[in-house]
């Protein structure tokens, strides 16, 4: 017995010192891979802009000053100001805020939701292929398309537009998980682990999700600017957040009819979503080269 | 296609809340509501209204648009040229800049060229495109004076006419989507110039144009084919940001103007048509597969 006991102890110790490894290794191949490190970076230039935005811009972002309408940038207004009079450069701040805001939550809901989804649909035998003909039909309809018709039916809210792109994105999760849990199914660590007795549910949980996990992540990871993109073409469209919102698309939509006079309320907003966008995208390659084994050769 | 036409009429009829509700706006009285419902026929079961909507569409009657009262079919079929020609003319920007950039990236692996290239196509996937269009009209439009600001001709007034106005909408969306094609096609190309058949072709003496665009190329066109299709997939789903930001009457523009108006049947109408053409573009890659392949077969 105290054998027994004795051996647990060491096996569970050296089972530690493994997890403890390979953490490390995994953080030293982070701290190589220059592309999260730049990418990771802006984007992390990106979050601290939107927590220290009222400290950066002292103007409110709703402040409507009529006399300072359509300013050039100026030591007063640095990026200048709307038709309203409004600054620019906190509605950006407030807005970058929004994007991340919408982008966080919806990687979030939609990754927790498309990762069950994924696996039901490969486990379950009955339900499993209703799941996933229906996510097959959700994936024939393009996203913006698809989000464009929801936020029509549930009216422009940021929860309606969060719940939107969630839906329009969970598919494609759910495919990916479902592609990968359908090949781990017919792995032999997979097959021990039910010959030993394991249930359905903990090979699901513990075998099968934690290697599907990291497709997910880079799917995730790409969705990221995605959500933002789609949220800001939303609002530029008139059909998400409501006009006078300090949101990205807001501003391109409201900034487009003074191009000519005041090509500044476009040019920055605009530029701001890009290099966000951009920032995200980096990271989502590196991310890629990270976890995913066929890239990590450079291709 | 019949999922696809159960989710048209599921994201317009089963959302919580009464459409009726939403045509009237907050400020209708119950009775108003009450009234509009039982007039568009949202108080008849669910069943019943989805077999009327099908067997309509089945016989091409989509309903008629609330905000005209007329069809929304012949609508549908006279806003369809501008999205059809900047379908396809940002496909073909979008393979001529992006097939080459992917290539030059390939075949200058880790060298300037490459981080150029790579560089470039990370850039066209990350910039909004609705942004790079407002920038487009901003230097060619306003500044320069070389395209009209937005509008459109039809093709059978003067088919010059319609190509100026469609000019800077393709080249914006090509240049956006260039850079997928061009990352497929880089990574495509890795893959095959490292295989074995073409270090024969190479150790043989074929010159470097043939092994790259006659054996490589050749073997690495079915995932670049996939991207092409995803490409217009994309468009199609862009389709209401770009001919909103260059005012194109055509399908994209009518979505938006359907969602705006609360127009039930004629959004029902355009989500169909385009989610049937998403279906269709996906079968004729599939096919094109055969075609590209002559290992894949189809029985």
């Amino acid at each position: 017995m105290l054998k027994h006991t004795q051996k647990d102890s060491v096996s569970t110790r050296s089972e530690s010192t493994d997890t403890r490894r390979r953490r490390g290794r995994l953080v030293k191949r982070i701290l190589r891979n220059k592309s999260i490190i730049f990418g990771g970076g802006l984007f992390l230039v990106f979050v601290l802009l939107a927590i220290l935005g009222p400290v950066l811009s002292q103007q409110d972002p709703m402040d409507v000053s009529v006399r300072d309408r359509l300013m050039g940038p100026a030591r007063t207004h640095l990026l200048g100001t709307d038709q309203m009079g409004r600054d620019i450069l906190s509605r950006i701040l407030y807005g970058i805020g929004l994007s991340l805001l919408v982008g966080t939550t919806v990687v979030a809901l939609a990754s927790s939701i498309g990762i069950m989804l994924g696996l039901i649909g490969a486990y379950a035998e009955r339900i499993g292929p209703v799941i996933m003909r229906l996510v097959d039909g959700l994936m024939a309809f393009p996203g913006l398309i698809l989000a464009l018709a929801l936020v029509a039916v549930l009216g422009s809210r940021l929860e309606n537009i969060i719940a939107a792109l969630t839906f329009v994105y969970t598919p494609r999760v759910a495919r990916v998980v479902h592609a990968i849990t359908l090949e781990l199914k017919t792995r032999e660590f997979v097959y021990a682990a039910r010959a030993i007795g394991v249930s359905s549910f903990s090979v699901m949980m513990k075998h099968i999700f934690p290697n599907a996990l990291g497709p997910a992540v880079v799917q995730s990871s790409f969705m990221f600017a995605s959500a933002i993109l789609s949220e800001a073409s939303l609002s530029f469209l008139g059909v998400g957040l409501p006009p006078g919102t300090p949101s990205l698309g807001v501003m391109l939509s409201e900034g487009r009819m003074y191009l000519l006079n005041a090509p500044w309320i476009v040019i920055f907003p605009g530029a701001t979503l890009f290099v966000m966008s951009l920032g995200l995208n980096i990271v989502g390659d590196g991310v890629r080269d990270l976890l995913d084994p066929r890239y990590r050769s450079g291709t | 296609m019949a999922i696809v036409a159960l989710v048209v009429f599921l994201v317009t009829n089963l959302i919580p809340g009464s459409p009726a509700a939403v045509i009237l706006g907050e400020d209708a009285t119950p009775e108003e509501v009450q009234a509009l419902t039982h007039l568009m026929g949202f108080d008849r079961p669910v069943w019943v209204r989805l077999w009327d909507w099908v067997s309509d569409v089945l016989r091409g009657d989509m309903g008629n648009s609330i905000y005209t009262g007329k069809a929304v079919m012949p609508i549908l079929l006279t806003r369809l040229e501008p999205t059809l020609i900047l379908t396809v003319g940002t496909v073909m920007v979008a393979i001529l800049i992006g097939i080459p950039l992917g290539i030059v990236a390939a075949v200058n692996f880790r060298k300037a060229a490459d981080l150029a290239a790579v560089s470039l196509s990370l850039v066209g996937v990350s910039v909004p495109y609705f942004w790079l269009g407002l920038n487009m009209i901003l230097v060619f439009s306003y500044v320069l004076r070389w395209f009209p600001v937005c509008g459109y001709t039809r093709l059978v007034e003067s088919i010059p006419e319609a190509m100026t106005y469609l000019f800077l909408p393709i080249l914006t969306m090509g240049i956006h989507h260039s850079g997928g094609i061009a990352r497929m096609t880089r990574a495509s190309m890795l893959e095959v110039l490292r295989a074995d058949h073409i270090r024969t072709a190479r150790s043989k003496g074929v010159s470097e144009y043939a092994v790259v665009f006659k054996h490589a190329l050749r073997t690495a066109i079915l995932p670049i084919a996939s991207t092409i299709g995803i490409v217009i997939i994309l468009t199609v789903g862009g389709s209401p940001v770009i001919e909103t930001v260059f005012a194109l009457p055509g399908i994209g523009r009518l979505t938006i103007e359907s969602v705006l108006r609360r127009d039930f049947p004629m959004i029902q109408g355009c989500i169909l048509l385009i989610a049937a053409s998403v279906a269709m573009v996906n079968l004729l890659v599939d096919l094109a597969y055969a075609s590209l392949d002559p290992r894949i077969v189809y029985h």
